[in-house]
C-alpha cells in the first residue's frame, strides 16, 4: 500500500526537480525572433506618463516615439504595427522585467550606459533620440546656474540614471543638497510645480515638454526656465537581451531603416513611387525590391526582404516619427542632436547593404 | 463520482495510525521537495549581504533625528528608513487613538449635530482607500501651502510652509547618549521589578508599603544619577529660516517634519482614527446599560462618568481589536512609498535597483515589519493583561 | 396645528442640540466646522474646479485600455450584478427602498454628465433592471415561488457572475489581462481574490486546526507568513521575485503582472479569511460534529455539510468587511504600473493638456472608490441584524 503512494509521488518529485533545475537561461527564450513570430504578437515595454515618448491617451491608446518604434519592430518581424503587447514598465523594474522575459524589447527612454550593457544583461540598439540630463527651476527664484541650488531640495524620480547624475554633480564638488525621491514622474512634477523642489532634474525632453504645457493661467512657459546646463549625456534607445544578436539585430536595424529612409527622402507619402521606381541601388536595397528587375538583395537578418516596405507604410521614416510625436511637445528638431547628419545632427545611419 | 470522492477525502481526515504515518509522511515529502526546489531557484540569484556595507550614493531628505548623507553605506540608509517607518508608525498610533476616542465618543454624544458630525466622518474615511487619501493629503493640501520664502511664520518660533513644518526642540549633546538612552530602559525595567517584589513582600505582610510610589521614587533618583554621570546638556534648538544662494532657503535646527511625512501621518491617523472609533462606540454600546444609570445615581458627572465608569470597563472589550488596527497601521505606513517619503520599501527600492540583490532585500524588509508587529502586540498583550487583572 | 409643529421643532432643537452651556457651545463650533467644509467643498466643486480633465478621461478611468469595440462583453455581467444586487437588497436587507433609489439617481445624474449615449442608455436599462428585480422579488408571493428557491436562485447567480463574466471575455478572441484597466480592473482584481479567498481560506483554516502536526504548522507558517508584511510588499514581490522562482514549464513565469497580482490578492485574501473562519469554527458548538457523527455521516460529509457553512454564516459580516479591505486594497496595483483606477488618473494627470489638475482627479476617484464601499457596508450592516444564524 505505501509503496503505491511512494509510486503515485514519482511523477511529482521528478517535475519538482525538472522545474527547478531548469537554469535561467533556459526559461528566457534565447532566440526572441521566433518566439515572436511564433506567438504572433510583440511583447513591448514602454513608458506610459511622458508626452513625446510614451503615455496614455484618454481613448486608453498609447502614443510616442517610443510607441512608434515598438509598432515598426511590430510592422517589421509580423507585418502588422497593430500586433504589439504595451507592458507599462516603472523605471524600476525594467530591467528585471526584460531579463525575466516579460518582454521581448524594452523602448522606454532607456538611457545607454557601459553598466547596464554589461552588467544588467542587455544590448542596447541604436540611439533613437539623443537627450541630455537637464535641470529645470522656476523662472521667478532667480538661479541662473547649477552652483545657485547650494542647499537646494531636488526632485528626481526613482530609478533612473539621474539620480546618480544628481549625486555624482553635487558629491563632487562637495556641496550640499537634499533629493525628494518619487516614484513617478506625475509625482515629481506636481511637487515642483507646487514648490517643494527647487529644482526638478531629468531629461531634458521630459523637461521641456512639461515645460512648453505648463498651464496659462500660472505664467505659460516662461515660467519655467532650464539650465543652460548638461549633467550628462542621454542618448536613449530600444533595449533588448544579451546573447540574443539575431533579435538584436533585427531591432537594431529596423531603428537604422527608419533613419536611412529619411536620409533617402523615402517617407510613407512617396513611397509607393519608390517601390515601383527606386532610383538607386541602395533604396531598391533598403526596400527590398529588385534593381532594374534584378535578384532582391536578402540583408540576411531573418525577416522578409521587402520588412522596410511595411515599417515605412505603417509608422513612417525617423523625421515623420519625430514630427508626429515629439514636435508636438515643442522639441524642434533642426539644429538639435537629433537632426540628420546632413543637417547639423548627429542622426546617422551605416549603410545598409 | 461524488460519493467516490467524500470517501477518499474523509479517508485524509480520519485519524489512525497507518493513515497518520501516510499523511504525515507524503507532505512532509512534500514540503521538503518544495523547500528543495525553492533553494534551487534561489540559488540562482544573489543571496549574499555584502553589498550593504558599500557606500549608498543617493540622498534622502532629513527629518528630526535623522542625520544621513550619501556617502554613508547602505546598511545606515536601511537603517534611516527603518526608524523613519518607526516613528511614523508610533507618531500615527498615538494620533489615530486620540481621534479615534474623540470621534467614538462624539458619536455617542447626545447632540444630535457633534453625533452626526462624527458619523458624516466615520463614513467618508472608511471608505476611502488609504493610498487614494494620502496622495490627496499631499498634493491638495500639503504642496499648497505658501513656499518657503511666504511660509507663515509664528513669532519666530514655529515654521510652516510646504517644506514642512518647524517647531523647537531640544538639543541633546553628549558622548554617552547611547549609554544613558540603555540605562533608562534597564531603570525602567527594573523599577518594575522592584515594583512586583514589593508587592510580594505586601501579600505576605500585614504593614503594606506603597509600592507605586517607591518604585517611582527610585525611578526619579536613580535617573537623576544616570543624567549626572553620563553629563548630558539639553539645549533649547530654534529654528531659524536661512537662505543660500540667491533664492535657496532652509530651516535650520529645529524639529522638522517633511510635507510627505504630515501627509502619511495625517492619512494613517485619520484612516485609522475612523476605524479605532467604531471600535470605541461598539464597545462602549456593549456595556450594560445599567453601568451609566449606576454612575448618574452616584451623582458623578458626565466627565467623571465617562472617564472612571465607562471607559476603562470598556477598554477590556477594545484592546484586541485596537491592537488589530495598530498592527494595520505598521502594515500601512508602507504606503508612504507612493509620495516619497523615505520609508523602508521606498528605500530598498533605490538600493536593489542601484545594487540589485532583491530577495535579501525583501527578506530583511519582512524581517523588518515582523519584529516591529511582534513589539506592538507583546506590548498590547502585556496591557490586556493588565487591565484584564484589574477586574479580578 | 402650524403652532404645535414649531414647538415640536423648537423642542427638539433645545433638547438635541441646546441642551445645556457646553452642549451649546459644542453645537456652534460644530456647525461653524461643518459650514467652513461645507462651503469650501461647494466653492470647489462648483466654482474652481475645472471638471474637462474627467470627462475627457471617463472612459480611461472606467474602462482603462478596454479595446474599443469590446465593451459589449461586460455588458450581461453588468446587467446581471444589478438584478443580483436588487435580488439581494429585497431578500436580505431592510434598505429603504427610496434611499436607494434616490441614491441611485444622484449617481446616475453625476454619471451622465460624463457618458456618451450609448453607455448612458445601457447603465440606465441596468438600473432599471436592478430595481424591477428589486419590486419583483419583494413580491414574490405574486408569483407563488417560495422565498427559499428565491434565495437559492439569488446565491446561484452571485456564485456563477463570476465565471460567466471571465467566460465572456474570453469567448471570440477574448480581451487579455493586459487590456483591463480603470475601475473594471479594481472590480475583477477584488471579485477574484475575495472569490479565491472564499475557496483556500476555509481550507487554510481546517489545516491550522488539523490533527497532523504536518498539515497544522505549514498552514500557521504560511498564515503568520503572509500576515507579517504589507501587501505592497507581496505585489513587489510578485514583480521582481516570481518570476524567477515559477518554473519554465507551459511559460508559467511569464504569465501576465495582472495574473501575478490576482494570484498575490488571492494569496493574501485567503491567510486573512483563514483566520475569519478559525474564529467562525471555534465559536461553533461541540454539538454539532458529535451530532453529525450520530447520524452516522463521515468526516467529509460532517466537515462540508455541517461544519463549514455554519461557521461561514457566523462570519459573513466580518467576510464582508474583508471584502471591502480588499477593494480598497485593489488600489495598491498602482505600484506595479497597472491602469487600475488609480494608475488611470495618474496617467490623465500625466498627460499635456491637464498639468496641475490632480486633485479633480482624485476627488473624482475618491468617490468612485466611496461609493462601492459605502453600499456594501450599509447592505452588510442591515444583513448582521437580518442573518441571525440557522435562519439563511
Amino acid at each position: 500500500m505505501k509503496k503505491i503512494y511512494l509510486l503515485l509521488f514519482t511523477p511529482f518529485i521528478l517535475l519538482f526537480f525538472a522545474c527547478a533545475t531548469g537554469d535561467e537561461s533556459s526559461s528566457v527564450p534565447s532566440d526572441t525572433l521566433a518566439t515572436v513570430v511564433e506567438r504572433g504578437i510583440l511583447h513591448c515595454g514602454i513608458k506610459d506618463s511622458q508626452p513625446g515618448f510614451g503615455y496614455l491617451q484618454p481613448d486608453g491608446t498609447y502614443a510616442g516615439q517610443d510607441v512608434e518604434y515598438c509598432k515598426a519592430v511590430a510592422a517589421a518581424v509580423l507585418g502588422d504595427a497593430n500586433k504589439v503587447k504595451y507592458v507599462p514598465a516603472t523605471a524600476k523594474a525594467r530591467f528585471e522585467m526584460l531579463k525575466a522575459g516579460e518582454i521581448d524589447v524594452l523602448i522606454r527612454t532607456t538611457t545607454w550606459t557601459a553598466s547596464r550593457d554589461a552588467s544588467l544583461k542587455s544590448s542596447f540598439a541604436v540611439t533613437t533620440f539623443y537627450d541630455g540630463q537637464g535641470m529645470m527651476v522656476k523662472s521667478d527664484s532667480g538661479i541662473t546656474s547649477m552652483k545657485d541650488l547650494t542647499g537646494a531640495t531636488i526632485c528626481v524620480t526613482t530609478g533612473t540614471t539621474t539620480e546618480q547624475n544628481l549625486d555624482d554633480w553635487f558629491t563632487e564638488r562637495n556641496l550640499a543638497y537634499q533629493q525628494l525621491a518619487v516614484e513617478n514622474d506625475a509625482g515629481s512634477q506636481a511637487a515642483f510645480i507646487a514648490g517643494r523642489c527647487d529644482g526638478w532634474t531629468g531629461d531634458k525632453s521630459n523637461l521641456a515638454g512639461q515645460r512648453s504645457k505648463y498651464p496659462s493661467d500660472a505664467g505659460g512657459s516662461d515660467a519655467l526656465t532650464i539650465l543652460p546646463i548638461t549633467l550628462s549625456k542621454e542618448p536613449l534607445g530600444p533595449v533588448t537581451r544579451d546573447n540574443d544578436s539575431k533579435w538584436f539585430d533585427v531591432v537594431n536595424w529596423i531603428v537604422i531603416g527608419t533613419i536611412a529612409a529619411e536620409e533617402m527622402g523615402i517617407s510613407s507619402q512617396n513611397l509607393q513611387a519608390h517601390i515601383a521606381n527606386p532610383k538607386n541601388k541602395n533604396q531598391a536595397r533598403l526596400l527590398g525590391v529588385g534593381w532594374d528587375g534584378g535578384e532582391v538583395t536578402d540583408l540576411g537578418l531573418g525577416i522578409s526582404a521587402d520588412f522596410m516596405q511595411k515599417v515605412l507604410y505603417q509608422v513612417g521614416n525617423y523625421g515623420e516619427i519625430y514630427a508626429r510625436t515629439i514636435e508636438p511637445i515643442g522639441i524642434p528638431r533642426s539644429g538639435s542632436l537629433n537632426a540628420l547628419w546632413t543637417q547639423g545632427g548627429i542622426i546617422y545611419a551605416p549603410p545598409m547593404r | 463520482m461524488y460519493k467516490k470522492l467524500s470517501l477518499y477525502i474523509s479517508w485524509i481526515t480520519k485519524t489512525n495510525r497507518r493513515r497518520k504515518y501516510t499523511i504525515n509522511t507524503s507532505s512532509i515529502s512534500f514540503l521538503l521537495i518544495f523547500t528543495i526546489y525553492l533553494s534551487i531557484r534561489l540559488s540562482t540569484l544573489e543571496l549574499d549581504f555584502n553589498f550593504l556595507s558599500q557606500p549608498a550614493g543617493f540622498s534622502m531628505l532629513n527629518q528630526w533625528l535623522t542625520d544621513y548623507q550619501s556617502s554613508d553605506s547602505r546598511i545606515i540608509a536601511y537603517l534611516t528608513a527603518s526608524f523613519n517607518t518607526i516613528r511614523l508608525v508610533i507618531i500615527a498610533i498615538i494620533f489615530s487613538t486620540l481621534i479615534g476616542l474623540i470621534i467614538g465618543i462624539s458619536r455617542l454624544s447626545s447632540n444630535w449635530l457633534i453625533s452626526k458630525m462624527a458619523l458624516i466622518y466615520i463614513n467618508i474615511f472608511r471608505n476611502t482607500p488609504l493610498l487614494v487619501q494620502i496622495v490627496f493629503w499631499y498634493i491638495a493640501i500639503f504642496l499648497n501651502f505658501p513656499n518657503i520664502s511666504e511660509g507663515k511664520n509664528i513669532s519666530e518660533l514655529i515654521f510652516i510652509s510646504n517644506r514642512g513644518l518647524v517647531i523647537p526642540w531640544f538639543n541633546i549633546k553628549s558622548q554617552l547618549l547611547w549609554i544613558f538612552i540603555f540605562g533608562e530602559i534597564i531603570l525602567i525595567t527594573v523599577s518594575f521589578l522592584l515594583r512586583s517584589f514589593i508587592n510580594n513582600i505586601n501579600n505576605n505582610k500585614e504593614t503594606k508599603y506603597p509600592e507605586n510610589i517607591l518604585s517611582i521614587v527610585f525611578f526619579i533618583i536613580c535617573s537623576f544619577i544616570l543624567l549626572f554621570l553620563t553629563n548630558i546638556s539639553f539645549t533649547l534648538d530654534l529654528p531659524t529660516l536661512t537662505s543660500q544662494g540667491p533664492n535657496i532657503f532652509n530651516y535650520n535646527g529645529g524639529l522638522l517634519m517633511t510635507p510627505e511625512f504630515c501627509a502619511v501621518l495625517l492619512g494613517l491617523s485619520v484612516y485609522t482614527g475612523s476605524f479605532i472609533a467604531e471600535i470605541v462606540r461598539g464597545s462602549i454600546q456593549a456595556l450594560p446599560k445599567g453601568q451609566t444609570e449606576a454612575a448618574m445615581s452616584v451623582g458623578l458627572s458626565n466627565y467623571q462618568r465617562l472617564t472612571l465608569i465607562i471607559l476603562p470597563q470598556a477598554l477590556r472589550i477594545m484592546i484586541p481589536s485596537i491592537t488589530n488596527q495598530y498592527l494595520n497601521v505598521t502594515k500601512n505606513s508602507s504606503l508612504a512609498v507612493v509620495i516619497g517619503y523615505s520609508e523602508l520599501f521606498l528605500v530598498s527600492g533605490i538600493i536593489i535597483n542601484k545594487a540589485g540583490h532583491a530577495v535579501p532585500m525583501y527578506f530583511m524588509i519582512i524581517v523588518t515589519y515582523q519584529c516591529i508587529s511582534w513589539i506592538i502586540s507583546i506590548g498590547m498583550n502585556y496591557l490586556n493583561k493588565r487591565v484584564q487583572l484589574i477586574d479580578n | 396645528m402650524i403652532n404645535i409643529k414649531t414647538n415640536n421643532i423648537l423642542f427638539w432643537i433645545k433638547n438635541n442640540l441646546f441642551n445645556d452651556l457646553k452642549g451649546s457651545i459644542l453645537t456652534v463650533i460644530g456647525l461653524y466646522i461643518a459650514i467652513l467644509i461645507f462651503f469650501g467643498l461647494f466653492k470647489f466643486i462648483f466654482i474652481n474646479a475645472d471638471w474637462e480633465v474627467v470627462i475627457v478621461n471617463f472612459r480611461l478611468l472606467i474602462l482603462g485600455r478596454f479595446p474599443i469595440g469590446q465593451e459589449w462583453r461586460l455588458i450581461p455581467s453588468l446587467i446581471l450584478s444589478c438584478i443580483l444586487i436588487g435580488m439581494s437588497i429585497s431578500i436580505w436587507s431592510k434598505l429603504n427602498l427610496i434611499k436607494i433609489i434616490l441614491l441611485i439617481l444622484i449617481l446616475y445624474i453625476i454619471f451622465a454628465v460624463f457618458l456618451s449615449g450609448f453607455a448612458s442608455l445601457i447603465i440606465g436599462i441596468a438600473i432599471i433592471s436592478g430595481c424591477l428585480a428589486y419590486v419583483l422579488s419583494n413580491s414574490y408571493v405574486l408569483f407563488k415561488i417560495k422565498l427559499n428557491l428565491l434565495k437559492k436562485i439569488t446565491i446561484y447567480g452571485w456564485i456563477l457572475l463570476l465565471p460567466l463574466t471571465l467566460i465572456l471575455l474570453n469567448i471570440n478572441g477574448g480581451v487579455g489581462t493586459e487590456r483591463w484597466g480603470g475601475v473594471f480592473l479594481n472590480i475583477m482584481l477584488a471579485a477574484i481574490g475575495i472569490s479565491g479567498g472564499i475557496i483556500f481560506g476555509p481550507l487554510l483554516a481546517l489545516g491550522r486546526n488539523s490533527n497532523f502536526k504536518s498539515i497544522k504548522y505549514p498552514c500557521i507558517a504560511y498564515i503568520e507568513f503572509i500576515r507579517a508584511a504589507p501587501l505592497i510588499g507581496w505585489l513587489f514581490l510578485a514583480r521582481f521575485v516570481l518570476p524567477t522562482l515559477l518554473p519554465s514549464l507551459f511559460e508559467l513565469n511569464k504569465i501576465d503582472i495582472v495574473i501575478r497580482a490576482m494570484i498575490v490578492l488571492v494569496g493574501f485574501s485567503s491567510a486573512y479569511i483563514a483566520e475569519i473562519v478559525r474564529g467562525g469554527l471555534q465559536s461553533l458548538p461541540k454539538g454539532q460534529r458529535e451530532a453529525g457523527m450520530a447520524l452516522g455521516l463521515n468526516e467529509f460529509n460532517i466537515t462540508w455539510f455541517i461544519i463549514i457553512p455554519q461557521a461561514i454564516r457566523a462570519v459573513i459580516p466580518a467576510l464582508v468587511s474583508q471584502f471591502i479591505a480588499l477593494w480598497k486594497d485593489t488600489t495598491l496595483v498602482y505600484a506595479l504600473s497597472l491602469t487600475e483606477l488609480l494608475g488611470a488618473a495618474n496617467a490623465a494627470v500625466a498627460q499635456p493638456d491637464f498639468v496641475g489638475k490632480q486633485i479633480e482627479v482624485f476627488l473624482f476617484i475618491a468617490v468612485i472608490f466611496w461609493t462601492f464601499s459605502y453600499i456594501m457596508s450599509r447592505i452588510s450592516s442591515k444583513m448582521e441584524t437580518r442573518l441571525g444564524l440557522g435562519k439563511w
